[in-house]
Formats: C-alpha cells, structure tokens, sequence
C-alpha cells in the first residue's frame, strides 16, 4: 500500500454547497464519499465499467481509500480539529478557542509553541489574507419567446493564490496509475457543482507520503458509515452528520442518495474502526450500481484526552 | 431502458479571443445603486474586471442553436420556471414563466451538446400552453460542452481607449428611456465595456463513443450565429457585437490522461470565415 498526499491547485472557482437547493455556499472542503465519486466517474470514462467495477471491489476491500479534503496554505496543511481536544494554551479565551474547525498539521504532530487564529483556522504562520473568498454570481436564463428574465443566484469559492485543497489517497501499487489519471480527467471534468461552467477545476501533483501505523487513539480523516464489525464503543469522541446529495452519475441527474447518518472528519476513535461502503442503488436505477462511501480513513494521533 | 455505455474518446479544447465591435454591457442582477456607482453596472470579478460569465455565454450559444434548429416548437420547449399566476412581483412571469427547448431525442443535437438540467420538466405540448411530464431518463448523457468564464485582456485596453473611459476597463452612457404610457423621461446611465476590448474565452468539448467530430462542428456553427446576433443586453441598441479571433483547437486523447501524452494542435484560424468544414 502506497499513501499519496493529494494537493488540488484549483484553476478556477468552486462550487460546493452542503445543502442542494439552497444557493448559499455553506462549506467549502469536500467530502470523501465526493472525492470518491468524482474519481469513480472519471474511471469508468476512461477504462470502462467492467474496469470500474474491478476498482470499486478494490475499495471494498481496502485497497483503495480517500480521505476527505481540507484546506493547505503553501506548504501548511489543515486537519479537522480533533473533537474533544483542547487549544487554550495557544488563544487567549475560551471564545476564540471554540471557532477552531481547522488545525495545522505542525501544531497537532509537530511541536509548535505559537500559533494564530485565523477564522477558524489555528495556524503556525500568521497569515494576513483570505484563504478564500466566497463571491455571488448572478445567473440568468432567458425566455426563448419573450426575452423575459429568471435570475437567482450561486456562491462560489475562490481559493488565492498558494491556498487550496488537499486530501490523503491510498492505494495497492497496481491500481495507483488508473486512480492517478482519473485525478487527472477529474482535474478536467471539475469536482463540485456549475462543472458546465468550468468550475471545480484543478491540477495537482501527487506527493509520496509515509503512512504510521495506527494506534490507541487515531483521528477520522473522512466521513465513516460504520461496518456490521466496527464498535459504538470505539467511537471516543464524536460527531454525526446526515448526508443525502444528488448521486454523481455519468447516467442519471435526478436521482438522490438515501440520507446516511455519519460519522464526522475529525471524530477521535479506538483501533483499526474500518467503516464501509454501501450499494445505495435506486430500485428504478439500472444503468449500473450506486455506492455510498463511508469507508474510515485513520491517522494515528499521540493525545492524552 | 436501454443501457449503452459511454466512454470517452478525448476532449476539443478550443482557445479564441471574443473581439468587441461594439461596447458590451453583461449586467449585474437588479439595479443596485452603489453610492457613486452607477445604476446599471457591469459584472466584474474581485479584481474589479469586468468578465463575461460562462454561464452567459453558454446560454446565448444555447438559444442561438435552439432557433437555428428550429427546436422552439410544441413538445420540444418546457418550462424552466413554471408560470405563476399569483406572482405579483414579475408580472411577466406570471404570463409566461421561463422557456427554454429540452427534449428527450437521444440525437438532439442541441441537448446533446449543451446538456439536460436536471429536475422534473413540463413540455408545452401544444399553442395553447398545455404541458406535459417529460421524462429525460433514458437520454441523460453528461454535458459535451464546458464553457468557461472569458476574463478581460487587459492589454486589449489602449492608453487612446482609457483617455475616453470613465473608470479604469468601462465607459458609461447615458440613456433617456421613454416610458411608453406616461412618456415621461427616465434618464439612466449604463456601464459598458468599450469596443476594440478583447476577453480570453476557453471551450471544452467532450467527444464520447462515435461523436467524432459532430459536436465541435455543431459549436463552431453557434459561434457563427452568436457573431450575427448579440451578447449581453441592449443588443437592439447595438451593444454586444462580437467577432472571435485567433482560434486554437486542440485535441486531449484519452492517453493524455493514461500516459501522459502531449494534446495535439488540431486547426488554427485568423477569424471564423476560415473555418471550412
Ligand atoms: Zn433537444
């Protein structure tokens, strides 16, 4: 198994909404069952169903996993906070400390005295610019006999310069070069909504990275469905979170996913907590199946809580 | 249903600069009036630069082919917006909603290209207004056509062309509108970008299964129509005159993405005229 660290340069804006149907951008990382999606389509575009469905099996049996993606700052990267873990001694109040939703990697593996609060980013560099900036785009169609106009509106979210998105991939040596260029069709294809307008684009360099084994206590990179195996009682700290979403299909637009309960980027669990994959596949639906990921992505982390 | 598999073949990236003939005016929703702005401002990025949205260039290239293929006919045109006749806000909405052509042939050439929405949509299936339910499942394809934002050359701006301008990339005209009841005057002021300005505009065709080259044609047939019509409002007054110049298509195999292949220069024109297909 090789573990890749995944970091997307966006050429152009990002439309990730959380809720479908409201136009307001609420979140702007993206989710791994997205990530996992997104490069599923743009494998079966390239190597054909048969092959996909080969992947998938992979998946399934833990060949191949994503993490979710967070935010980078040059060559800073983000974590979720851990839930439950403390931050006081780097904020003055127990206000500021309670915004933190994003923590640099130094200051949870590294041994960074000073830190900054930037929105709610606890970085090692103070860092006077946006990360990015969320702009209104008006969008209009026009009737075809009267030239009257509908207008409403998306948010989209612009990442500056040396900011971004980044996200962990790992995978068994023979399948790493079909999953790398999927990334790359995905680059091309956009990830996220408003694809049509280019949006979602990105390029991106795949960085060997070491992977540690995991321990006691290990930190959730992804959303996680637990599996029939996996114990409530591992769950240390938690939060869950209920995703529906609109399934990313190359054959259909209008079908959704069932709403999943699951468990969150930044939940604190005990051992090897596997998670899973679930076929979802409408019962009208026979273009090919639907899965949802939930699959757990673990990293080990050294924190007496 | 029918299931046929889609796999793609590669992608036309095609590269061209929108010249202005005449001076362009991409609004902004509603009329809000910054203070010293002016009431009908352009739409511009955070940089302060005006752009043409992808999704406004898309929709004239859109409705340009839809009456080209004579698509605008009973059983073919839907509501996008459904009409309300209890909307007091938009009175022209309440008479006619929004619509636009979709259908469910899986050789529309229109659909096929610039893509099916996805939601529930009513057919007008005859002069009337009667609609129907239209059912798009068995012809759901991803979208051929990606259509980027066009941001501003700003070296198309000339020191001549900034003497004349009254901010740094518009000018502003005044116009007296006559309301046609009270003839009373309404005099406003509309931002433009001025003629001789040129945008960087990007295309992307996906080409599936046997497309070949079908689709790029059908897109090079649009930009022709789009330079005999107009972009943006107040075409009728003459703004939006557009001409596409130094037009770049390459082409992406799949072994750009399998092995790292080199994209391949396809055609190069001047202008339009010279593309013979
Ligand atoms: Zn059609």
């Amino acid at each position: 198994m090789k573990r890749f660290r995944i970091k997307l340069k966006f050429t152009s804006p990002l439309h990730i909404g959380y809720k479908e149907g409201a136009f307001n951008l609420t979140e702007t990382i993206i989710h791994s069952d997205t990530i996992f999606s997104g490069i599923i389509n743009c494998h079966s575009l390239l190597y054909g169903k048969d092959k996909t469905d080969n992947l998938i099996n992979e998946a399934i049996n833990g060949n191949f996993k994503v993490s979710s993606a967070f935010y980078y700052i040059n060559d800073e990267y983000l974590y979720p906070r851990p839930v439950g873990m403390n931050f006081k001694k780097y904020v003055d109040d127990f206000k500021k400390e309670k915004k933190i939703n994003y923590v640099s990697e130094e200051i949870l593996f590294g041994n960074t005295k000073e830190a900054y609060l930037k929105d709610n980013m606890l970085l090692k560099k103070d860092m006077k610019k946006n990360v990015y900036n969320v702009r209104e785009r008006p969008r209009s169609t026009l009737d075809r006999i009267t030239n009257a106009s509908n207008i409403f509106y998306t948010s989209t979210c612009v990442f500056n310069e040396d900011c971004g998105l980044w996200f962990f991939m790992d995978a068994k040596d023979y399948i790493i070069e079909e999953i790398i260029s999927s990334i790359k069709l995905l680059g091309d294809e956009g990830i996220g909504g408003d694809r049509t307008y280019g949006y979602g684009q990105f390029e991106f360099e795949p960085l060997e990275h070491y992977i540690e084994d995991i321990k006691d206590k290990n930190l959730l990179l992804s959303l996680c469905i637990p599996n029939e195996k996996d114990k409530v009682e591992d769950l240390i700290f938690y939060n869950i979170v209920e995703r529906g979403g609109y399934i990313y299909s190359n054959y259909s637009k209008v079908k959704r996913h069932s709403l999943f309960r699951m468990i969150q980027e930044g939940s604190i669990v005990k051992g090897d907590f596997k998670g899973c994959i679930i076929d979802d596949t409408p019962e009208d639906f026979n273009y090919h199946k639907v899965y949802k990921y939930g699959r757990a992505f673990l990293i080990p982390l050294d924190w007496e809580g | 249903m029918k299931f046929k598999e889609i796999s793609l073949k590669g992608k036309y990236i095609i590269d061209a600069k929108i010249e202005l003939l005449t001076g362009l005016h991409v609004g902004t929703a509603g009329n809000s009036l910054d203070i010293g702005g002016v009431d009908n401002p352009v739409i511009k990025d955070a940089m302060g630069k005006p752009y043409i949205p992808g999704s406004s260039l898309k929709g004239k290239l859109r409705s340009l082919m839809e009456f080209y293929n004579n698509k605008l006919v009973p059983n073919q045109v839907v509501y996008t917006v459904e009409p309300k006749n209890d909307d007091k806000e938009n009175k022209e909405r309440a008479k006619s909603g929004i619509r636009m052509h979709l259908c469910n042939d899986e050789n529309c050439e229109v659909c096929n290209l610039f893509g099916r929405n996805h939601g529930n949509h009513k057919v007008i299936i005859n002069n009337n207004g009667d609609t129907d339910d239209l059912n798009l499942e068995d012809v759901i394809q991803p979208t051929r056509l990606i259509v980027r934002d066009a941001s501003l050359d700003e070296s198309s701006i000339t020191k001549e062309m900034q003497d004349n301008m009254d901010f740094d990339y518009t000018e502003v005209k005044f116009e007296n509108n006559l309301d046609r009841i009270t003839s009373a005057a309404n005099p406003r002021q509309t931002e433009r970008v001025p003629a001789g300005a040129k945008f960087n505009c990007s295309f992307v065709i996906n080409v599936y299964n046997d497309d070949n080259d079908t689709y790029l044609k059908e897109f090079l047939t649009a930009l022709k129509l789009l330079e005999d019509d107009y972009l943006g409002g107040q075409g009728s007054r003459g703004y939006g005159q557009v001409k596409f110049k130094d037009i770049v298509i390459r082409f992406r195999d799949d072994n750009y993405y399998k092995q790292g292949q080199e994209d391949k220069k396809m055609y190069e024109y001047k202008e339009l005229s010279e593309v013979k297909f």
